[in-house]
């Protein structure tokens, strides 16, 4: 990798955290991820100076406690300082509801984790991929 | 003889006047010769016959009047009684005397004046004079003027006899009188505007005063000839003044008539209103009923819209019930749709950590486990695959139905190449689509999804790596019936039930791996589309399913639920 893009993973499960972790360890990718259980902590720590360096790339769970994928989502692009984030949304959620929602507000993509193979080693690919072929806001 | 036209019949008639005319003149002629010495000199009866004459012509004139003011004269009435009056006055005053030069002269201008104003009715009746209101006036006042005045100069009077005869002065005065009377009596028997009476009656008092001065020339005072000129003139004062009494009586009877028409008038038209009281009390009393029932009927007018309401408000209550049942039926779905996504996220979720951690496992420790364990670990890995299938099939029965796509018309039998393009059979399995598939109006993902799993079904359930798939369709009256038929190992009868229900399947999971739902998906789809699916065996011995599918879809359905 290039250059150094810091993933934020908003997801409650642990295990997931952990595959992706194991994935990039295992693809001996020194890129660092910053971990938040739900949108209110991905929140505090995107608006935290350094919390998250960029530039950096959100993989955003649906379904969390707290505070939900879609109102993460929403409260985001009010922000005008967060409105530009690139937002994959990984998520087991294939209901047409969400993906519209997801879509509605401005995602690069959604990802279903039943697709991207065990380890999610295609969402790593495609992710490593993406930051070497697409432009960043910054 | 009959006359025809009324000119004939005033010619007869003036024929009629002038032969008794002569006939009178020729009786007096004779009369004279044959009593030519007789004299009868009686003052009274000359006094009487005069003074009953001239009280005659006066009453005449005066009653004239009286019916001129009933409009029951002819217009040219001024003239005659202008003529009356002054005849009247002046014979009166005549009565009054004895004989002698003042008594011949009043006679002789009584005659004079009252045939000229007789012949006042000859005047045209468009001129104001033929009418005028002022001639009686006139008349009286004037004649009354000369009788006074001859009896106050009887000396300046002119001679009236000579020697025992008439002068010439008095029988010109008579004759010219006479003459102007005979020329009225024409012009009353010519004249239209009266009736027949009338004319006749005015016309014979004309033609007898008239004889009467044509034969004053030849009679003497007190001779025969001279009284019989005075029974005309008598005779003539008396037919005017029966006429007139006569008239007044037909008008007094007429009155009576009028007053007993307009009596029996008047008792018919309170007849009539008492027959309109009653019958207007007959309507009050109708009416009041009328009211009543009204009243009645409004009473249960009310009711009944009492009924009504109530009525509407059971069905209000049935509504709200019916709405309710929906609402509650709209909630359980709702629930489904939650247990749907429960079991596509939170069920799945701690599936894909457990299949994550078996791997880590796997991949960690795989060389340091036991073979038992690692045995444990595969079959683990195994059931988590089948496990994840089975959620994912349970959410599509959950949504199966929901999508429908666009309604129109569509060809079954495109949809169904596609639909074996995208399953990608095996190379030896030959898949027959009839060309009769027909063109149906209908939602397509509904039919795209029975048609996919029917041949995916017959593919997977095949059992060998060859075999043939037939789909056909026959129309049917409101449906098509569409069959897939294939020559595998086929369902045996008791199960044939069964396969439509979830969960269930055949053969062992192991050994081909289906999570039981496929055909109970089909038959939740048929289900709701309206039509009906049925298992048996095909030809070859393999299973045929046939599927009743609606020609023509209901719309409804999709548009209640959106």
């Amino acid at each position: 990798m290039s250059r150094e893009v810091t993933i934020l993973l908003i997801d409650d499960d642990n295990i997931d955290a952990e595959a992706i972790e194991r994935a990039l360890r295992k693809h001996k990718i020194a890129n660092p991820v910053v971990h938040a259980r739900n949108g209110i902590e991905g929140l505090e720590v995107l608006r935290k100076p350094d919390g998250v360096r960029k530039p950096r790339l959100i993989l955003l769970d649906l379904n969390m406690p707290r505070m939900n994928g879609l109102e993460f989502l929403e409260v985001l692009r009010d922000d005008p300082e967060l409105r530009q984030e690139i937002v994959f949304v990984l998520t087991t959620s294939n209901l047409d509801e969400d993906r519209l929602a997801a879509y509605d507000s401005c995602v690069a993509g959604y990802v279903l984790k039943d697709r991207v193979g065990s380890n999610f080693t295609d969402l790593l690919a495609m992710i490593d991929s993406f930051w070497r072929v697409v432009e960043f806001p910054v | 003889m009959v006359l025809g036209s009324p000119y004939q019949k005033r010619t007869f008639e003036i024929f009629r006047l002038i032969i008794f005319g002569l006939l009178l003149v020729c009786s007096a002629w004779w009369l004279a010769r044959i009593a030519a010495d007789w004299r009868w000199e009686h003052h009274p009866v000359h006094a009487l016959v005069e003074g009953l004459g001239s009280f005659a012509a006066i009453t005449a004139a005066c009653l004239i009047l009286i019916l001129h003011r009933f409009k029951a004269v002819p217009p040219s009435y001024t003239w005659v009684v202008a003529a009356l009056a002054g005849m009247g006055i002046l014979d009166g005053f005549h009565a009054a005397l004895h004989a002698g030069p003042l008594f011949v002269w009043l006679h002789s201008t009584a005659e004079f004046v009252g045939g000229l104003l007789f012949l006042g009715i000859l005047i045209p009746a468009h001129l104001p004079l033929a009418s005028s209101a002022k001639v009686p006036l006139v008349t009286t006042l004037g004649c009354l003027l000369l009788g006074i005045c001859s009896m106050v100069f009887p000396d300046s009077l002119p001679a009236m006899q000579r020697g025992g005869q008439f002068s010439g002065t008095a029988q010109l005065l008579n004759v010219t009188g006479g003459v102007s009377f005979l020329v009225a009596a024409i012009a009353f028997a010519w004249n239209v505007s009266l009736d027949n009476g009338n004319r006749r009656l005015f016309a014979s008092h004309c033609l007898l005063f008239g004889v009467s001065g044509i034969i004053f020339e030849q009679s003497q005072l007190w001779d025969g000839a001279w009284w019989l000129w005075h029974g005309m003139r008598f005779l003539a004062y008396g037919c005017v003044f029966g006429l007139v009494m006569q008239r007044l009586y037909q008008m007094q009877v007429d009155l009576a008539g009028s007053h007993e028409s307009m009596q029996s008038a008047v008792a018919e038209r309170s007849e009539q209103l008492q027959e309109i009281i009653a019958e207007s009390q007959r309507n009050e009393a109708m009416y009041r009923k009328l009211a009543e029932e009204y009243e009645g009927r409004s009473t249960e007018m009310e009711r009944m819209q009492l009924a009504t309401l109530n009525i509407a408000e059971d069905a209000n209550d049935e509504r709200e019930r019916a709405d309710n049942t929906s609402t509650e039926l709209r909630e359980v779905n709702a629930e489904l749709d939650q247990f749907a996504y429960v079991a596509s996220h939170d069920l799945k979720a701690p599936l894909r950590a457990i299949e994550n951690l078996a791997l880590w496992i796997h991949e960690d420790a795989n060389d340091v486990l036991p073979d038992e364990s690692k045995r444990h670990l595969e079959t683990l890995q195994q059931r988590i695959i089948r496990m994840r299938a089975l959620l994912d099939d349970l959410l599509a029965y959950s949504r199966a139905g929901r999508k429908r796509g666009t309604y129109g018309s569509f060809e079954t039998r495109e949809i169904t190449h596609n639909v074996v393009e995208l399953i990608g059979p095996p190379v030896n399995i030959d898949v027959v689509v009839s060309d009769s598939l027909p063109m149906i109006e209908s939602f397509p993902v509904p039919f795209e999804l029975v048609m996919r799993n029917l041949v995916s079904n017959a593919v997977k359930h095949m059992g060998r790596d060859e075999g043939k798939i037939e789909i056909s369709s026959e129309e049917e009256k409101s449906y098509i019936a569409f069959s897939v038929s294939d020559d595998g190992p086929g369902i045996p009868a008791d199960c044939r039930e069964r396969v439509f229900e979830m969960f269930q399947t055949l053969n062992p999971r192991d050994e081909i791996e289906g999570t039981g739902m496929g055909l109970a998906i089909v038959r939740k789809v048929i289900d709701a589309e309206g039509g009906k699916i049925m298992v048996e065996d095909s030809e070859s011995g393999g299973a045929r399913f046939t599927f009743w599918w609606p020609r023509v879809s209901r719309r409804e359905r999709a548009e209640n639920e959106s």
